[in-house]
């Protein structure tokens, strides 16, 4: 008897608890939560996701989505990996490395197909080549840097001629423009339109961007990591997330909806006002990379083997990963949405 | 000597069944063994990286002591001093050096001067406080009686004061050493092209599990030698201390 009564205690303490907490049993309306983790803070390349949230598209599907920002590609991975949240907005080629190593997780919807990556340099002083790279300075985020090498390896510049200084990410920004640095590497539609805009504004000098595609190196960008637990336990929620997610896509990629797009993402995100012409014009340099001619007559979010052979083959040549990964075990478009 | 090295091995062996038991993948925690084979591998690697680091720590150290200790005089002899220095230097402690290290990169470029100040910074507060309280500490009954034989105020400092506040200096010392290690890495988190924080940076960013613990094991080795090192100066400079006495009558404890 005694033995039932402290029983009942205990379950009721834990049901106690786990209303205290927020992880007892949710009201019927409230929909399936899931935890979205992006890469960075706002970047134009995160407007679809805050889009569908406004316009009641993951309510339509019946979830309760929390967007939540990110401090760097490789941490959100780290954190789909740990399981920590459901879905993440990650860069796919630290999502490959991670797969790579031991991680469990898998892309399942691909946004930006071309990782348009570029060294930034002022435009008065530009680096138009890898040669020009021989002398000067770069700064480079440390996730960042093995790109950063296989330029320098394919075009067959000896790294010492370089003077690489590995920075954080929010210092690397601001180390170029105080001079300290020549030049550094980035993708194109993240925080280098950030200077792009100061220039065209006339807080800041102009830039001129050297993209790597131009010199052979075209590798996956953005899209959305699960967990494999995750793949195999809710197939259903993806399913959900990526329709209401996809939805959004087309509906904003028509350019008369791009101002109310960034007026979204804007409020939702808590975004400072002076960020918005940078997160428009990251949008707007991220729409003709939603596909690639591998990709064009499938849907948004749709991957190609051809895609990933590149990628795979780009961190093969960095030495991030040691041998070949097969496709199935990197992405799968099973999730998206048919029509 | 025995128990430490019991412990060590001790641990050692449950961290390698850990890994193994667990199945846990290299980038969250490699086996010691795939670590200790690493080192092996790369040790030209971590001795070029580590000597950097050592350099700042080093140079960024013996500049807290060169001015901290002076600075810690001049404040007790003279409430002047005190009154406008203390502020700045409370005020600088609460600064937080992640926080302020991007900033000293922007203005000293990415060489080893951003890194030294760092280490400084963080290693100047705990030596100026505690040989503050050092010099302080001394008896007033002895301070009259020095004065009472005709000694002036320096000469008290150098004779009375500055011997008296050894231990306590010492203990600043040591805290301060091992920050200093900590403030080198911090530096160079923020911009470097060399030096274990660097490395450390690195292979974080390829998932090299082994080589991320490689260098936190160089770093670690680092700390504990520099402290032995102040542990030993200690010893030599007040071996009457109570402090250094009773390491060499621990056994006769109960």
């Amino acid at each position: 008897m005694k033995i039932a009564s402290l029983g009942q205690t205990i379950i009721a303490a834990a049901a106690a608890l786990s209303v205290f907490l927020g992880t007892g049993p949710r009201p019927a309306d409230a929909g399936d939560a899931v935890s979205f983790r992006l890469d960075w803070t706002l970047s134009g390349y995160q407007l679809p996701f805050y889009w569908a949230k406004e316009k009641g598209y993951y309510a339509r599907e019946n979830l309760d989505v929390d967007i939540k920002e990110g401090a760097g590609s490789g941490k959100t991975v780290a954190l789909i990996a740990g399981r920590q949240d459901d879905l993440g907005l990650a860069d796919f080629m630290f999502m490959a490395v991670g797969a790579a190593k031991g991680m469990h997780i898998k892309g399942i919807f691909g946004e930006i197909q071309d990782g348009a990556w570029a060294i930034i340099s002022a435009a008065d002083n530009p680096i138009k080549k890898p040669e020009d790279l021989i002398g000067r300075s770069i700064a480079t985020t440390a996730d960042h840097k093995s790109m950063l090498d296989l330029l320098l390896a394919l075009n067959k510049i000896p790294a010492d001629k370089v003077q690489i200084q590995v920075t954080g990410a929010a210092t690397r920004n601001t180390v170029f423009v105080n001079g300290q640095v020549d030049s550094f590497i980035s993708i194109v539609i993240g925080s280098p339109l950030d200077l792009v805009v100061r220039a065209q504004q006339g807080k800041g000098k102009a830039v001129y961007f050297m993209p790597f595609a131009d010199f052979g190196i075209a590798p996956m960008g953005q899209g959305i990591v699960a967990h494999e637990r995750v793949i195999a336990e809710k197939p259903d929620m993806l399913r959900r997330f990526l329709r209401a997610s996809a939805q959004a896509l087309n509906d904003i990629v028509k350019p008369e909806r791009t101002d109310e797009a960034v007026d979204i993402a804007m409020r939702l995100s808590g975004a400072r006002d002076e960020r918005r012409d940078s997160v428009k014009l990251q949008w707007l340099e991220s729409v003709p990379r939603l596909r690639t001619k591998n990709t064009e007559g499938h849907p948004y979010g749709w991957m190609s083997d051809k895609n990933w052979a590149v990628s795979v083959d780009i961190l093969l040549k960095t030495g991030q990963v040691e041998k070949p990964i097969p496709p199935e075990r990197l992405y799968t478009n099973e999730f998206l949405p048919t029509n | 000597m025995l128990v430490p090295v019991l412990a060590t091995a001790g641990a050692l062996v449950m961290w390698a069944a850990v890994v193994r038991i667990f199945d846990v993948p290299d980038y969250l925690l490699p086996a010691p063994q795939a670590v200790a084979a690493r080192i092996i591998k790369e040790w030209s690697l971590l001795w070029k990286h580590g000597l950097y680091t050592l350099l700042s720590v080093l140079t960024g150290f013996a500049a807290g002591v060169a001015i901290g200790v002076p600075l810690a005089f001049a404040i007790v002899l003279s409430r002047s001093v005190e009154r406008v220095t203390m502020p700045f230097l409370v005020m600088s402690q609460t600064i937080p050096k992640v926080a302020i290290a991007p900033i000293l990169v922007v203005w000293l470029g990415f060489g080893i001067l951003p890194k030294i100040a760092i280490v400084f910074l963080i290693s100047f507060f705990p030596i100026v406080v505690s040989t503050v309280v050092g010099l302080k500490s001394v008896e007033t009954d002895m301070i009259d009686l020095v004065r009472s034989m005709g000694a002036r105020t320096v000469k008290i400092m150098l004779r009375v004061r500055g011997p008296s506040a050894l231990p306590q200096m010492f203990a600043g010392f040591k805290i301060a050493v091992c920050l200093a290690v900590v403030g080198a890495i911090v530096g160079e988190f923020v911009g470097s092209d060399r030096g274990l924080g660097y490395l450390l940076l690195t292979s974080t960013g390829t998932l090299d599990g082994s080589l991320i613990w490689s260098a936190l094991f160089v770093l670690i080795a680092m700390g504990v030698t520099l402290f032995a090192i102040v542990s030993k100066l200690e010893r030599l400079a007040i071996p009457w201390h109570v402090s250094v006495r009773a390491d060499d009558t621990a056994a006769y404890q109960s």
